[in-house]
């Protein structure tokens, strides 16, 4: 069973980096995005 | 001259040739110091992988994998790669918006204070002159003992190697030495995997034919590894090995000189971003890739005397001559990478960041800078002809120390605007000692088993620096300047707002996560399930 939660571990935290770079660039997309839109 | 031989002199000399002439393209001290901040995605995640995995990473770490402890290796790295991440986003892109040359500087201009500049330098020279000679020692020890040349001759040409083009060349020929060598290795490992699989069976028989061998490590097809190997006594204590040492090693990549330096080389914050995710994805896919290679060679020969030659014995006994040398020039190359990293970093400390000197011209401090980095390296070759390199109280000041020390004013100058440059500087001070006197204790009864997880001298030199710069910092708070410095900070440049570049940001993120997937599932279907008899 250790060795079940273990792959979901590894495989987990590179999806959890992926997941936190994408929040923050999103974040920063839509925030561009707007600054973009109030000169407009 | 056997093959080998040639394959391994021949690369040394197509790296030395390449960095020199790299090193034409040197203009100004921004080139020699940071690229010209001028470089590319390839070369930034070439040079923060190649930087980080030394000899240590083809030698003592398979030969842990072999021993039985490739678990525990392996969530270790997963830790470790997510640093890559981490690190960029609360230290690495605030540290290229400062512009600075070297990491001491930005201390120095966070805080506003020279005397932060001075103590992270001399932290800097300490650090990266022990690390350098541990990593000059493992490439001469590894080339005499497979060549059969004097260990003194393998200094030589080793160091020759690095110093000839980091001292001309600065930054621009250690990053793409660096790439150059990331390539080779990963090429290389590539290239061996069929033949080493292949020679027990192939990779779908890799469980079955461990699971049958006798001479299987106790322990090695478990989550937890083998116990004896990582000092535990039960399992929880064996899994929490690889979570502490992958924790040290994740704020090692995010803060210190060697890794999070890197990212005032590159081209953009993107690029910064970008590195990171493909060293993140490095770290955790290739690195277990490669381990996978060192418990194949179990099934070829179990027992091995010295598990750490186990990559080298299959370069000479199991792959054919030309993949065989590929490989040892790959492992040599990693070692080269780390030792002209380290030297670049601790040659632009020495020169600019612990006595304050005022120079005529930028043509002036060039040819300084030069002369210092070369005379930096000399010492270094004599430092380790007399040994220091392979005495253990050397290896204490390597690798984790700086990031025990810097963790807390590097990320902690982000997060908050309180931290005060004497907090910052008392912090930076209290966590080099907090980490060496645990560190000098462990070597005896009964220290050696209280410093041991969260209370490994890493952790210790941590907490320390943590209460020294509040400490620190109510006692002399911080100024306004040091105030409006960090808000600064957080101005997102205007050339970097650029929405095409957000969006191909994005593509590495989900590279990311669908590499995550696949682990999982590797994971899962070649190992966990089928060990535990569900499929």
């Amino acid at each position: 069973m250790g060795e079940i939660i273990y792959s979901f571990a590894i495989g987990g935290l590179l999806i959890l980096m992926g997941i936190l770079l994408l929040a923050v660039l999103h974040k920063e997309e839509k925030s561009l995005l707007r600054e973009k839109e109030d000169k407009q | 001259m056997n093959i080998f031989l040639f394959g391994v002199l021949g690369s040394i000399l197509v790296y030395l040739i390449i960095g020199v002439l790299v090193g034409r393209s040197v203009k100004n001290i921004s080139d020699y110091y940071v690229t010209g901040r001028d470089s590319s995605t390839l070369m930034i995640s070439g040079t923060l992988f190649a930087s980080m995995l030394s000899v240590t990473g083809f030698m003592g770490d398979q030969g842990f994998c072999y021993s039985g402890n490739i678990t525990n290796l392996v969530l270790l790295n997963a830790f470790c790669g997510a640093g890559y991440v981490f690190g960029p986003l609360i230290f690495g892109r605030f540290l290229r918006r400062s512009k600075c040359e070297t990491m001491p500087e930005y201390f120095g201009k966070r805080f506003n204070d020279f005397r932060n500049r001075r103590v992270s330098g001399i932290i800097t020279v300490i650090s990266m002159t022990a690390y350098l000679l541990s990593c000059m020692t493992g490439v001469a020890i590894l080339m005499a003992e497979m060549t059969g040349w004097s260990y003194e001759l393998w200094l030589f040409l080793g160091w020759l190697c690095f110093t000839g083009f980091t001292f001309y060349s600065g930054s621009k020929g250690d990053v793409v030495t660096d790439a150059m060598m990331c390539i080779v290795f990963l090429v290389a490992a590539l290239v061996s995997a069929p033949y080493i699989f292949n020679a027990q069976g192939g990779l779908g028989e890799l469980l079955t034919n461990l699971m049958n061998n006798p001479a299987t490590p106790e322990g090695l097809l478990d989550y937890h590894g083998n116990l004896a190997g990582v000092n535990a006594s039960d399992n929880f204590t064996a899994t929490m090995y690889g979570v502490i040492t992958g924790l040290m090693w994740m704020i090692t990549v995010s803060v210190s000189p060697w890794q999070a330096g890197r990212n005032m080389m590159a081209r953009s914050e993107h690029v910064v971003l970008r590195s990171g995710a493909i060293a993140a994805t490095l770290t955790t896919v290739y690195l277990l890739f490669l381990n996978l290679q060192s418990i194949a060679v179990i099934n070829i020969y179990p027992n091995m005397e010295d598990p750490q030659r186990v990559l080298v014995w299959a370069s000479l006994n199991v792959l054919p001559k030309l993949v065989g040398t590929l490989l040892l020039a790959g492992i040599m190359a990693a070692g080269l990478s780390s030792a002209s990293t380290f030297l670049a970093v601790m040659g632009f400390s020495v020169t600019s960041d612990i006595v304050p000197v005022e120079f005529k011209s930028e043509k002036q401090q060039l040819r300084v800078s030069r002369i210092v980095m070369l005379v930096v390296g000399v010492i270094a070759l004599i430092l380790a002809y007399v040994g220091l390199g392979s005495m253990r109280v050397i290896a204490y000041f390597a690798s984790t120390i700086i990031a025990s020390s810097w963790a807390v004013p590097a990320i902690g100058g982000i997060l908050t605007k309180k931290l005060s440059a004497t907090g910052a500087r008392w912090s930076m001070i209290a966590g080099f000692l907090g980490y060496i006197v645990p560190k000098f204790a462990t070597a005896v009864e009964p220290f050696d088993t209280i410093f041991v997880n969260f209370l490994d001298p890493f952790f210790v030199g941590l907490y320390i620096s943590l209460i020294f710069a509040i400490i620190g910092s109510k006692l002399h708070p911080a100024t306004q300047e040091e105030m409006d410095y960090r808000d600064g900070l957080f101005v997102i440049p205007k050339e970097e707002k650029v929405l095409k570049d957000y969006r191909r940001d994005k593509v590495y993120g989900y590279i990311m996560i669908v590499s995550g997937v696949a682990v999982t599932v590797f994971l899962l279907f070649g190992w966990a399930l089928p060990y535990n008899g569900f499929i």
